[in-house]
């Protein structure tokens, strides 16, 4: 894990902020906090990019998605608070750039431990997740094939997809809990990467960029 | 002699081709028809798709009111809460909100992703109070189709089940299994606590509220012991007919 020295908590509830920036406290224990309220406020504290952002989505002036896409180039971990784990909710946000998420109505321990767990390629993935993943990385004509799914990676989806637990898959796939995190980081990152190459071909047909 | 053979020769041909004319005209029309039925039916689609998206919209732009004043606070109070039972009190109410307002719940809805987004919320809320969760599902769960009335349903009694553990049993561990006989989703969740909310003395408004769902879904639900203690809620719906 990379030292961490700089977070951004944006969320527009006083009180949501606090219980947030205890937990990233609990979890990198001399990370400097720095708190805004809306995607206003946001923007102007990020010069320079900070290494964490925990982001709600809902805010007073806009989504939290356009900061991910901000900030992820730059290198910042983005993680989205949220109360729910479904798709509906999480999935723009993780094609952003979103490395995870953590789910804010946890108890402060719960909560670190879920930071934790991005902070060290661990991130967690909700069943609705996991089967809209499925049927994204489906292979269509028209969209880019790469990156595809390893058969591997597809298999630990199509168990998340059921219900299981990571540590339940791990067992059903006779892998380590370590291994199955693995795959679940990569195919965050094939989403992203797959996300900004289908963008990029968007632009190419609608004349936008040359070539 | 030659003039009446080509005068006969050419009625022939007149008649022949007549008739293909009429077929045509006749074939053209059916062709017609058939577009039109295929437009009508194509537009009719078109209406019922834009209807029930203005109504998705609309259920979601009443659900981020809502949630931008109730969610607010209901966060609130699971941050305010001090034990874990009381921080799931808010957070059930919390879920209920979402599901009720939005009904995005599970699309598309299969039976199969129904009972894994239960299984995830269950496992959660268990989890955030200590309480493990021991789930087993049959082999061979038909992968059917669920409208959002019977997701919710379904949704709603296992989460009333899970409260009711959470709040009155005093219990270490939860099992959940889930079969199919007959025709017959049948779904009983036990718990290894005290009993509590067995008899029907010590039951809630609860669990009226579980029976009407029950109903609802043209099934039924019951309480009893568990085989080595604790309360067992036995859910039956039929899978076949529609409620």
């Amino acid at each position: 894990m990379t030292a961490l020295t700089r977070a951004l908590i944006v969320d527009d509830l006083a009180s949501s902020r606090q219980w947030l920036a205890r937990a990233a406290r609990q979890t990198f224990v001399d990370i400097e906090i720095v708190q805004a309220a809306s995607l206003t406020q946001a923007r102007a504290l990020c010069e320079p990019a900070p290494s964490l952002a925990l982001i709600d989505l809902g805010l007073p002036d806009g989504s939290g998605i356009g900061l991910i896409e901000t900030l992820h180039p730059l290198g910042t971990l983005c993680i989205v608070a949220t109360v729910f784990d479904d798709d509906a909710h999480l999935f723009a946000a993780l094609r952003a750039g979103a490395q995870g998420y953590v789910l804010k109505d946890q108890a402060p321990d719960a909560l670190a431990a879920m930071l934790k767990g991005i902070a060290n390629g661990q991130p967690p993935l909700s069943p609705s997740i996991a089967r809209r993943l499925l049927r994204h990385f489906q292979p269509e004509p028209n969209t880019p094939a790469e990156p595809g799914l390893t058969p591997r990676e597809s298999d630990v989806l199509r168990l998340i997809a059921k219900g299981l637990s990571i540590g339940e898959t791990a067992q059903a796939l006779s892998l380590s809990r370590h291994t199955v995190s693995g795959y679940l980081k990569d195919i965050y990152r094939k989403l992203c990467v797959r996300t900004r190459a289908e963008a990029t071909l968007e632009a190419l047909r609608r004349g936008l960029v040359a070539p | 002699m030659n003039a009446t053979i080509v005068l006969a020769l050419a009625f022939g041909a007149i008649s022949i081709l007549l008739g293909a004319l009429a077929w045509r005209v006749r074939w053209l029309h059916a062709m017609l028809e058939r577009e039109r039925a295929q437009t009508a039916l194509r537009i009719a689609e078109r209406e019922t798709l834009a209807r029930e998206q203005a109504t998705a919209n609309e259920r979601e732009r009443i659900y981020n009111d809502l949630h931008d004043d109730l969610g607010a606070r209901l966060l609130g109070l699971v941050h305010g809460a001090t034990t874990p039972q009381q921080a799931d009190l808010a957070r059930a109410v919390l879920h209920d909100l979402r599901d009720v307002v939005t009904r995005s719940r599970g699309t598309p809805g299969t039976l199969e992703d129904v009972l894994a987004d239960i299984r995830n919320e269950a496992s959660q809320r268990l989890h955030a109070v200590g309480i493990g969760l021991d789930w087993h599902d049959a082999e061979g769960l038909p992968d059917m189709a669920l409208d959002t009335y019977r997701v919710l349903h379904l949704h709603r009694i296992v989460r009333e089940a899970v409260s009711n553990v959470i709040r009155h049993a005093q219990a270490r561990q939860v099992r959940l299994r889930i079969g199919v006989r007959a025709d017959e989703l049948q779904l009983e969740l036990t718990d290894d606590g005290s009993g509590a909310g067995v008899e029907p003395a010590d039951a809630g408004r609860g669990r009226e509220t579980m029976r009407e769902r029950a109903s609802e879904l043209a099934g039924q639900i019951d309480w009893r012991y568990g085989t080595a203690g604790g309360t067992k809620v036995l859910l039956t719906v039929p899978l076949a007919s529609k409620p």
